[in-house]
């Protein structure tokens, strides 16, 4: 018959909320079993005879859970901005199937994420009004969900005029102009997501009018940046009219702005590696040589310095900037996998990376890449992560 | 209990009369020899239908109430067996509710044959998932049409509810709007530009399934009306390409294993086995929908179905799915020709990325006894994979597209698949003569062509004259390839037991010619091929491929990849193709309408003034009578 020592489970529990970082090998993901063995190998020749059978089940209760690791470890704090994905446990799923828990989830901390709203397989963005944060709007498989009430309730505000919703952005000097990016191009509202118009005037006819992003240039009213299937357009008249301001040719699948410097944009190109601009966006320059040829999917400047940036996509490893885009290096390579979705800077821990692999997980690193943590989601796609800020931080 | 709504053919023993007595038939539409006895028809449809209900309810063991699905809860509740089994089965797949659009048709089928039967705690519970669960609506257009069908339905059921008692957050009002305006849109852009996920035997069944529910339990007349049009048209779509329940020709989806054994495709003879019974008995749970619903198709469908006595050429156009990323338009047209006679049915487009993943170009299937079992097919591909194809349909990071797609469709991405459009092809047909080519770019992923050769083929003989001769049936096949080839063993996807050939020609520049002719038409199989190989070609392959060919009907067919087609010195006239066009239907582009035709008897669905009118063509006489 097995046994484990009581104080053997609590230290199971404590691997399973502080997995040991990585550093220069494969990261192997906390596994209950294997944990629950290492703890039992720790164990012999020591401590005292408990419960066994409570130690086990409360064990791997916790460990299932991760209610356990709530307590302790990186847990939000009060103030803080608050980590929110759009996800699917996309292992084994296809439409029509079974679907696990799936949507919009928040981090709870260490390897918890809670899942609120739909269980839906397309939560791809997310968006919120900085001035009243339980105000969200969601880009879904089904449409533009929005809430306004944390997430308690969500109304389904666009209509079946409107599919393949990739992105969305809210204006936050105009909290009620909301835009959308989707395979069909860009739609606006001006009353909160009750009406819905198309605003493609300037970007290319359908059947070409592929957005994939998104991004209200957070110091002016109406200006709108839009990634498209030829490039990064703009609009300063709130998207009644576009024009192309770089990428020509280039598929363009994330936008980011800096939150201190809103001159500094960064944009991911398919197979096309990174763009800058240092203007608002007005003009755009290639990225880094080493991954010019790559897909990257997700791009992220760091809210509390400019110069560090980071990127993330196919074959790419994580790739950072600490001078605002000069040199770029490449890390995550004890990762375990070479393909991201995703990637954001930590709204309150300075200089923490957040990154979302192939289905491999979520994991986080305080040295810019060289070190891992797992922050869980295992067997998901994470298709947009973002910091929602409380409401107190609107004016910053 | 569920009562059966009047149908639309009330006319129709008038019509049958008259049928009958009808002096002179209009000149080009001889009389025809399919019995239209409209009560025998009505009769021996009721006898079918009642066997799917049958099928369900006698599946059913009451005494285990781990098995069975909503068909066989609605089944029971539509007979009112095994109440108890039903509500106990019923409460334990609520409590898991899976499936998405593909769970809200079958459970709105038991909201609805249930209403009067099922237990108001079970009905709170039902009515309550509605607010629970949150089904995805998909990215098709079949899955669409679930959705917008069943929240219809659903909306009516719970008319005056808030926003609250929804997933969507909308009030009952808010769905049902919004369900019905996408609803007439779909309908109007499939009446005037043809559907996008066009003649699947696979998924066929998923349009005539919600339009079935629309028809048994929408509310509004002009709904329920629309939806009883809107099957007369789909099954008329398919009634005029199927030999005896098998789609034939061009297909937007069909799975693979569908594709080498055409009767197991999980729509179309199952369909027309409750529709027509012209195929053996099999059922699903959509044509249970059809049998549960009062729909019954007018005669007139029942003679385009079966009626076989003679040969006919039909066209169609249809439409690509929408795209969004590289192309130059949204909905790319389609034009189907399918040439049907006794023997075998062949089929095409013209080629191209018209659909994702699952595309059929052409086909031939031919007629057997006993289809059930029958691999009776043949066709060819350029077994294309890329995540351009699907990037231009699906909106997924194009790096990791080609992995999402194999993961449920696990064929696409294979050399040695036997489904797929390609860039590069190009196929054109008159009749029973059929050309493809291939210009293949050097540097994509899988850069030959693939040739479905079945067991099923009696005498396979590989002429010097460079024609490969077979028999499927009573069909003489002659098949010849534009370059050299090798064979490549298949394995039977139902049967491993069965090994098919694939031919295989690594050549870019390729193509084939096919040319068919009933036995009947020759004195033996050895005279057949002497008359093919006497027939003038001429071939060549630089710097395009490229065919010269006067077919057996006398017709000089010219194709040149890149090049319209030409047929006896005349270009194919795709831009005046029209939306349908045959002896049995005929449709304008545009037009919103579909003209029925047998014999005299005619039938004219008109989707802009929401008619349906019924009369007898007669070179003297018109008699007819509308149905507003």
């Amino acid at each position: 018959m097995m046994t484990i020592r009581t104080f053997g489970a609590f230290r199971f529990l404590k691997k399973m909320c502080h997995p040991e970082p990585v550093s220069g090998s494969r990261w192997s993901r906390a596994n209950p079993e294997e944990i629950l063995k290492q703890v039992q190998d720790d164990n012999e020749g020591g401590g005292s005879e408990g419960s066994v059978f409570f130690s086990v089940l409360v064990a791997l209760l916790i460990a299932t859970t991760g209610s356990a690791c709530a307590q302790t470890g990186s847990m939000p704090r009060d103030g803080d901005a608050q980590l929110w994905a759009g996800l699917i446990k996309s292992k084994g799923y296809v439409v029509g199937s079974k679907l696990t828990a799936s949507g919009l989830h928040h981090f709870e901390g260490d390897s918890a994420w809670t899942h609120s709203g739909w269980n839906t397989p397309r939560i791809v963005g997310i968006t919120y009004d900085p001035a009243r944060p339980d105000t969200m709007y969601l880009a879904s498989g089904n449409g533009i969900l929005r809430t306004h009430d944390g997430g308690e309730s969500w109304r389904l505000t666009t209509d079946w005029r409107i599919t393949e919703v990739q992105d969305v952005s809210l204006d936050p000097r105009a909290p009620d102009h909301v835009y959308l990016a989707s395979a069909y191009g860009v739609w606006h509202t001006e009353d909160g997501g009750e009406t819905w118009a198309e605003a493609n005037d300037g970007l290319l006819p359908p059947g070409n009018n592929y957005t994939q992003t998104i991004e209200v240039d957070h110091t002016q009213a109406g200006r709108v940046l839009v990634g498209t299937e030829d490039g990064v357009y703009e609009s300063t008249d709130g998207a009644k009219s576009w024009h192309r301001v770089g990428g020509e040719g280039l598929e363009i699948l994330d936008l980011q702005q800096s939150r201190t410097e809103p001159d500094v944009w960064i944009a991911a190109a398919y197979r096309h590696g990174l763009l800058l601009s240092n203007d608002g966006g007005r003009t755009w320059s290639p990225g880094p040589d080493a991954i010019a040829g790559n897909s990257v999917h997700g791009v992220a400047i760091d809210p509390t310095d400019a110069s560090r940036m980071a990127a993330v996509g196919w074959g790419t490893g994580v790739v950072v900037t600490e001078d605002g885009g000069r040199t770029w290096t490449r890390h995550g390579d004890t990762l375990p996998v070479d393909n991201f979705y995703e990637t954001v800077f930590d709204a309150n821990d300075s200089g923490r990376l957040w990154v979302a692999t192939l289905e491999e997980g979520v994991f986080y690193s305080d040295d810019l890449g060289r070190t891992w943590t797992s922050a869980g989601l295992y067997g998901t796609l994470v298709f947009d992560m973002v910091f929602v800020y409380p409401a107190s931080a609107a004016s910053l | 209990m569920f009562e059966r709504r009047p149908t639309l053919n009330l006319l129709l023993p008038v019509l049958v009369l008259l049928v009958a007595s009808a002096a002179t038939p209009a000149a080009a539409q001889p009389q025809r020899p399919v019995s239209l006895d409209v009560g025998k028809l009505d009769h021996a449809f009721q006898i079918r239908r009642d066997s799917v209900i049958d099928f369900y309810q006698q599946h059913t063991d009451p005494a285990d109430y781990t098995q069975g699905g909503y068909f066989e809860i609605t089944a029971n509740l539509y007979r009112g067996t095994n109440l108890d089994w039903a509500v106990a089965r019923l409460d334990t797949l609520l409590q898991e509710p899976r499936g998405d659009m593909f769970w809200m048709y079958p459970f709105t089928t038991v909201m609805y044959t249930g209403q009067d039967v099922l237990p108001e705690a079970t009905k709170r519970k039902m009515r309550d998932l509605w607010r629970t669960y949150q089904p995805y609506r998909g990215d098709t257009e079949n899955h669409w049409a679930l959705y917008y069908s069943t929240l219809y339905l659903a909306a009516q059921m719970y008319p005056d509810e808030p926003g609250d008692r929804w997933f969507t957050g909308k009030s009952s009002q808010e769905n049902l709007a919004e369900a019905e305006e996408y609803l007439l849109s779909w309908m109007k852009l499939t009446t005037t530009r043809g559907q996008g996920e066009y003649d699947s035997p696979h998924y066929m069944r998923v349009y005539i399934a919600p339009m079935a529910l629309l028809y048994g339990f929408a509310e509004d007349p002009a709904m329920q009306r629309r939806a009883g049009m809107m099957l007369d048209y789909l099954i008329a779509d398919f009634a005029a390409e199927e030999l005896h329940g098998l789609y034939g020709g061009a297909h937007s989806r069909i799975y693979e294993r569908e594709a080498v054994l055409p009767w197991k495709a999980a729509g179309a003879a199952r369909m027309a086995w409750l529709l027509f019974g012209n195929t053996p008995f099999d059922v699903t749970g959509e044509s249970f929908i059809v049998a549960v619903s009062g729909y019954e198709p007018p005669p007139i469908l029942h003679a385009i179905a079966t009626d076989r006595s003679e040969p006919y050429a039909h066209r169609e156009l249809k439409r690509t799915r929408h795209r969004f990323r590289h192309s130059d338009v949204k909905n790319a047209p389609v034009y189907k020709y399918t040439y049907m006679r006794p023997e075998y049915v062949l089929g095409s487009t013209q080629g191209g990325l018209l659909q994702p993943i699952q595309q059929q170009t052409w086909s031939l299937i031919w007629n057997v006894d006993d289809p059930s079992q029958s691999r009776n097919t043949l066709f060819s591909l350029h077994p294309y994979s890329s995540p351009i194809e699907l990037g231009m349909y699906f909106a997924e990071l194009e790096e990791f597209i080609t992995e999402i797609v194999v993961r449920s469709k696990t064929e696409y991405d294979s050399p040695d698949k036997l489904t797929g459009g390609s860039p590069y092809e190009q196929v054109f047909q008159d009749e029973d003569a059929l050309v493809a080519l291939y210009d293949i770019e050097p540097s994509i992923k899988f850069p030959h062509v693939n040739a479905f050769f079945s067991a099923d083929l009696t005498d396979q003989d590989e002429d010097a004259s460079g024609w490969i001769f077979a028999r499927g049936g009573d069909a003489f096949i002659a098949y010849y390839p534009l370059a050299p080839y090798t064979w490549e063993p298949v394995t039977d996807a139902w049967d491993e037991s069965i090994t098919h050939q694939r031919l295989v020609s690594p050549h870019l520049k390729n193509g084939a010619v096919v040319q068919l002719a009933p036995a009947s038409a020759y004195a033996s199989f050895d005279a057949f091929k002497t008359a093919v190989r006497a027939l003038p070609l001429e071939t060549s392959t630089e710097p395009v491929p490229s065919v010269r060919f006067t077919a057996l009907n006398g017709h000089r067919l010219a194709a040149t990849y890149g090049e319209t087609p030409t047929i006896d010195g005349d270009a194919v006239d795709y831009d005046g193709w029209p939306l349908f066009d045959g002896p049995f239907t005929h449709a304008e582009r545009d037009s919103g309408t579909l003209e029925l035709r047998y014999g005299p008897m005619r039938r004219l669905l008109d989707f802009n003034t929401l008619t349906v009118k019924d009369w007898i063509e007669t070179s003297t006489t018109t008699t007819s009578r509308s149905q507003p």
